[in-house]
């Protein structure tokens, strides 16, 4: 019971920011469960 | 990323520094590369030369990928991609980020060129997390 509370409140202190796609350029499927979004500099 | 085949999308936002001469050009390449269907190719090469970047080197990346030259040489020198360069660094204002390359895995925010090993950790975090 304890170990469940406790995982259960390291899960909750992950913030989560809301980064729009805009239909930037993008590398597999819309159904991944995964998305990866990188803000880049090439130089 | 290849790794995780189906599971794993990668999206690309670019946030050129205003301070370095080629980081705005180069994310202009990258979208003139991606209007004519080669974005990754471009990606890839402007990752490997950098930072040779100015916009003679450009063309002939371009060139090395076998993109339309004429029209990738109007597409930078026009600025044609520049609203949605300028989107991206709005957005990237917004949410407060001042490096890069900065990452959003599944919204959980890494800052900065971490060990690869890093963002393979969370990476598998979310893909776990997912399966539940």
């Amino acid at each position: 019971m304890l170990i469940s509370i406790l995982v259960g409140t390291s899960f909750a202190e992950i913030t989560r920011y809301s980064v729009p796609l805009d239909g930037s350029p993008s590398l597999g499927p819309n159904s991944a469960s995964v998305t990866i979004i990188e803000f880049i500099d090439y130089q | 990323m290849k790794e995780y085949g189906q599971k794993v999308r990668l999206v690309i936002k670019f946030y050129p520094y205003k301070y370095r001469d080629f980081a705005r050009i180069s994310a202009g390449a990258a979208l003139a590369a991606y209007d004519q269907g080669k974005f990754w190719e471009m990606h890839r090469l402007l990752l490997k030369r950098s930072p040779k970047l100015d916009r003679t080197n450009l063309i002939t990346y371009a060139k090395e990928i076998g993109l339309d030259a004429d029209k990738f040489r109007e597409s930078l020198d026009t600025r044609k991609n520049d609203g949605i360069i300028e989107r991206d660094v709005k957005l990237a204002l917004s949410l407060d980020l001042y490096n890069t390359p900065t990452f959003f895995i599944n919204g959980r925010r890494v800052i900065g060129d971490v060990p690869y090993e890093y963002l393979k950790k969370i990476v598998l975090e979310e893909l776990n997390a997912a399966k539940k």
